[in-house]
């Protein structure tokens, strides 16, 4: 039946091979890594950004996980996902950190596992451990994590985002916030102590390190065809100088004001950033572009620019709006006045006046102390009188009345008709009151 | 990860197969009458009879010689087979699991348990498979290609051939685990981080019974009597939580202590593992501070030990681990303990073998001293800590578990494939395995009738009547019948059931990934047991099949 010979045949096969590797090097030949290198595949990957490599860092093993798994990754990330739920449950920590290693490793471009897993780990797990150094090892694997993802996936702005959250928020505002800021600085799961490399690798206040992600996020944001869906885009973008501005006002609130000149500085820092990055930064609106740091004069350019297709009032009227949304006339206005330094000095006199009270018992210098504060945070309201209205400003105030009271009654004075303040005191009798009540309630008196 | 350990009995054990076993046999001794007597009339009394003796004279004559020969037939088929090709897949997991494993926990201490969980779960997975299918299609595939013949027309008994192929099996199956065993463990050993090298021992624990005392510090009279602790809200209801600041307490009662043993050693461990819940914040820079009791049931001693606070979720046991005894500085024996006594506060002084351990039967008694605040503990969560075996020990009786697993499919295999073909004998020692695995718990709660909606019979007809199953089932005559033919379905689960060998006594890895050793009654005793249990049977079933099998039929 088969006329041609066994070698004949092994010829053919040969030939055909050849043929049919000719397409296959055509179409797939792989790239140097340029736009127009390699087969017609690998340039259409490039085009397209479909290529590991334009995503993020390869992973060889996830890679080959992949490659061994074929089709089934999903079933598999699945079970393991609900394995990780189950390892939660039962607190088996070491296989939840296992298995969500894996799980990474089998969608390691899937985002909502990395902000989910990275948050269970940073948020969840820490909670449930009882050592305070313990909770703080599981907030930086959370971070860890976190930086992880962000290398591999180097188009969404959220993973690096969500790391300077945990670094900022997580570290700088959890109940155990005075160990994590020390830790952040000085692990004490790290042999020889000092600040974790893989967390914080340049020994810098978590804040600081928190506006490096923030800034990182605002880059990946900033490359065309990208765009983030965490928040609205004028909030997202401030998040470098609301670190900055955290930093300040922690090393403030700390009473560190053996370092006033570090504070002024933080504060000014944060007031050009805010002016000049976050402020000079245009945002779209149904009215065109915008910047929140506007005067007639520039969104008169701005007009020009788009061809007048919007009018100025409406420019305006969207800067005002876009002002709101943000606060960002707050945030302009307590960076001013908190670089300056009278707002300085007037804190710390209204810290270490509550400090002499409270912990020394010195009552004499603490009214005097906080007499000197109350004066200067008169001084400032009447230069800026909208502080007013800002809640942490009026809290420090009526704090200060309080403890300054409380500081005569124990002397045995009279609390004279007219005192520092006394306009503010009057305007908010409900929270006076409530200050009051929660002094009595602390301190006896 | 924590887990009860509970003995097995083996004299009940052993009469709880003998009753299984001797009612299947009894049932199919019955069962071959009748078909005999059908099939060959009067006649058929006396083949019976005669099959029943061939089978005793065979089994009395087993020439170990020609089961020898089966044997190292079977391994040179499994050889062709390339069965040991399934090392080349275990290199590669080895030299790449690295990748996988190293960065999954920064700390040293949780390290173990990866990698312990890996090297032994690879070898499970690897081997389990490969001698499935081999035991599967061996015999299947002699009968195809007619080599059967050949051995069985020699002076070869048919349960030779079966034992020849168990033997065979297990052979190839014990060599491929015995290279993966030694390899995985000397890699477990390499990849421990120098710190967490001290991790790799096997503790050998000696748990108590456990009791609870309210906050009013009442305690059961009667130890048999169940009590327990508070509920905190945990999804996991493995602990039991007592209230800091009150006199509940949790008391773990430990009878016949080898004092002598532990005079040897040296020390006494107590080695626990709680878990802090709190209510409120308090100092949140302190951990929960407890302090445990020791009372001698004999001498009426009571002993406080100092005060300390609880490591929770650590696996470093010196975290956790409270030694008596032990050496001094200048490395002298310590037999003495000192401590502050409760009433007077007076420090005294007593002898911890003589005095505090004084006849083996101590009580442990353990308490939270932060009010508003909880400690949770479990049965496990202390013991107390008798000198250590090596963990290469700990580690190789998981890999015999693993040996024993293996040998147990062999055997259901071979017999499967007996008296069915290769696909057919694949897919029912698959499905042995799986339910064994993973459905013996709903087995038995179906045999032992604890499952709401009654039996079968009540099932359907409550289904039919659309009754809830919670809802009552009126009293009478229907209920009475009903009832009865349920009882007759649930007796014949209740024998299925044994059919499906329990896999879960195979499952070592935990111990080694926790840094126990495997301990002999809970967990090797019933494993052998349960491999044993089944040899038998099958030997029997598998000879019985091969002899009335027609070998012509493809």
């Amino acid at each position: 039946m088969n006329r041609i010979s066994s070698q004949q045949r092994k010829l053919v096969y040969l030939i055909a091979m050849g043929l049919l590797l000719a397409p296959i090097v055509y179409f797939g030949a792989p790239g140097d890594g340029s736009d127009d290198s390699g087969g017609q595949l690998s340039q259409l990957r490039s085009e397209y950004d479909l290529g590991e490599t334009s995503l993020g860092n390869v992973d060889p093993a996830s890679a080959t996980m992949n490659l061994v798994l074929l089709g089934l990754r999903g079933i598999a990330s699945n079970m393991l996902w609900g394995q990780a739920v189950e390892q939660k449950d039962q607190k088996d920590w070491a296989g939840l950190r296992a298995t969500v290693d894996s799980i990474v490793l089998l969608q390691p471009h899937f985002k909502q596992v990395w902000e989910f897993q990275g948050w269970n780990l940073a948020y969840n797990v820490s909670a449930e451990w009882d050592g305070v150094a313990d909770r703080y090892e599981w907030v930086k694997e959370g971070a860890k994590f976190m930086i992880k993802g962000s290398d591999r996936n180097q188009k969404y702005p959220e993973l690096s985002w969500e790391t300077g959250r945990i670094l900022g928020q997580k570290i700088g505002r959890a109940d155990e916030k005075k160990y994590f800021r020390e830790y952040f600085l000085d692990d004490p799961n790290r042999e020889g102590g000092g600040p974790d490399p893989d967390v914080n690798p340049d020994g810098k206040d978590n804040y600081l390190a928190a506006k490096d992600w923030f800034v990182r996020a605002n880059e990946v944001e900033d490359q065309p065809g990208i765009s983030q869906s965490r928040l609205a885009r004028v909030l997202f973008r401030s998040y470098p100088v609301r670190s900055q501005i955290d930093y300040a006002d922690t090393f403030q609130s700390e009473g560190k004001f053996d370092e006033i000149e570090r504070i002024r500085e933080a504060w000014e820092v944060a007031s050009t950033e805010l002016r000049n990055d976050w402020g000079s930064e245009r945002f779209m609106t149904p009215a065109g572009a915008i910047v929140l740091e506007a005067n007639d004069e520039i969104l008169e350019a701005i007009v020009k620019e788009e061809g007048e297709r919007f009018s100025l009032a409406e420019k305006r009227e969207w800067v005002n709006r876009r002002q709101n949304m943000s606060n960002y006339r707050y945030w302009r206005l307590r960076c001013q006045v908190e670089s300056e330094e009278k707002t300085i000095n007037a804190h710390r006199n209204l810290f270490l006046g509550k400090r002499a009270l409270i912990d020394r018992g010195d009552v004499v210098e603490a009214e005097r102390l906080l007499t000197e504060g109350m004066v200067a945070m008169e001084e400032i309201l009447s230069e800026w009188p909208e502080l007013e209205q800002e809640d942490n400003f009026r809290e420090e105030c009526l704090k200060a009345v309080v403890l300054w009271r409380g500081a005569k009654q124990a002397q045995g004075k009279e609390v004279p008709v007219d005192f520092p303040l006394k306009n503010l005191w009057g305007s908010y009798p409900v929270e006076a009151a409530e200050y009051t009540e929660l002094f009595r309630t602390l301190y006896g008196g | 990860m924590s887990f009860d350990v509970v003995g097995f009995d083996f004299l009940e054990g052993l009469t709880h197969f003998l009753k299984v076993f001797g009612g299947i046999l009894a049932a199919a001794l019955v069962v071959s009458l009748i078909i005999a007597f059908l099939k060959y009339g009067p006649r058929g009394f006396g083949l019976f009879f005669k099959t029943i003796w061939q089978a005793i004279v065979d089994f009395v004559h087993t020439s170990p010689r020609r089961v020898w020969a089966i044997t190292m037939l079977t391994w040179k088929e499994s050889s062709r087979k390339k069965a040991l090709f399934v090392f080349v897949v275990f290199a590669l997991l080895i030299m790449f699991a690295g990748w996988f494993l190293r960065s999954s926990v920064d700390r040293a201490d949780l390290q173990l348990k990866v990698y312990v969980k890996f090297v032994l779960t690879a070898i499970s997975w690897l081997t389990l498979p490969v001698v499935l299918l081999l035991s599967c299609w061996g015999l299947p595939t002699d009968i195809k290609n007619r080599s059967l013949h050949t051995v069985v027309t020699k002076p070869t008994r048919r349960h030779e051939v079966v034992l020849g192929r168990f033997f065979g099996f297990s052979l190839v199956g014990t060599v491929v685990l015995l290279v993966m065993g030694v390899i995985g463990y000397f890699w477990t050993v390499g990849q421990m981080p120098a710190e967490a090298k001290s991790e790799l021992v096997g503790r050998v624990p000696v748990y108590g019974d456990m009791t609870y005392s309210n906050r009013e510090g009442n305690r059961p009279q009667d130890a048999s009597e169940e009590t327990s602790g508070v509920n905190v809200g945990d999804i996991w209801e493995f602990r039991s939580y007592i209230e800091g600041g009150t006199k509940s307490r949790t008391f773990y009662d430990f009878d016949n202590l080898d004092v002598s043993e532990i005079r040897e050693a040296g020390e006494f461990r107590i080695e626990y593992n709680f878990e802090a819940f709190r209510t409120h914040k308090g100092d949140i820079d302190k951990r929960l501070a407890c302090q445990m009791t020791i009372v001698n049931k004999t001498n009426g001693l009571r002993v406080p030990l100092p005060i300390f606070e609880v490591h929770e979720f650590s696996n470093r046991a010196a975290d956790k681990t409270i030694i008596l005894g032990g050496v001094d500085d200048d490395g002298n024996r310590i037999d003495t303990v000192t401590y502050n006594e409760e009433a007077t506060n007076e420090l005294k002084t007593v002898n911890l073998y003589d005095e505090v351990l004084e006849g083996g039967d101590i009580t442990i008694e353990v308490q939270c001293l932060d009010p508003g605040q909880f400690l949770g503990m479990a049965r496990p969560d202390l013991f107390i800590r008798m000198p250590d075996r090596s963990f290469a020990s700990t580690y190789f009786k998981a890999v015999f578990g693993i040996w024993l697993q293996m040998v147990l499919i062999i055997v259901i295999g071979v017999t499967a494939s007996c008296f069915v073909k290769g696909p057919v004998a694949t897919l029912l020692t698959f499905g042995i395995l799986v339910v064994g695995t993973g459905f013996s718990e709903l087995m038995q709660g179906l045999a032992a009738g604890q499952t709401e909606g009654g039996g079968p019979f009540e099932s359907a007809y409550r289904m039919f009547m659309h009754l809830n199953p919670t809802t009552g089932f009126d009293e009478g005559p229907l209920k009475s019948v009903i009832t009865l033919v349920d009882q007759i379905a649930i007796g014949f689960l209740w024998t299925v059931q044994h059919l499906f060998p329990r896999f879960e006594y195979y499952n070592m890895i935990p111990f080694v990934a926790n840094g126990f050793d495997v301990p002999w009654r809970a967990s090797l005793l019933p494993s052998i047991a349960v491999t044993l249990a089944f040899v038998i049977p099958c030997l029997i079933l598998g000879y019985f099949s091969l002899q009335l099998r027609e070998m012509e039929a493809k």
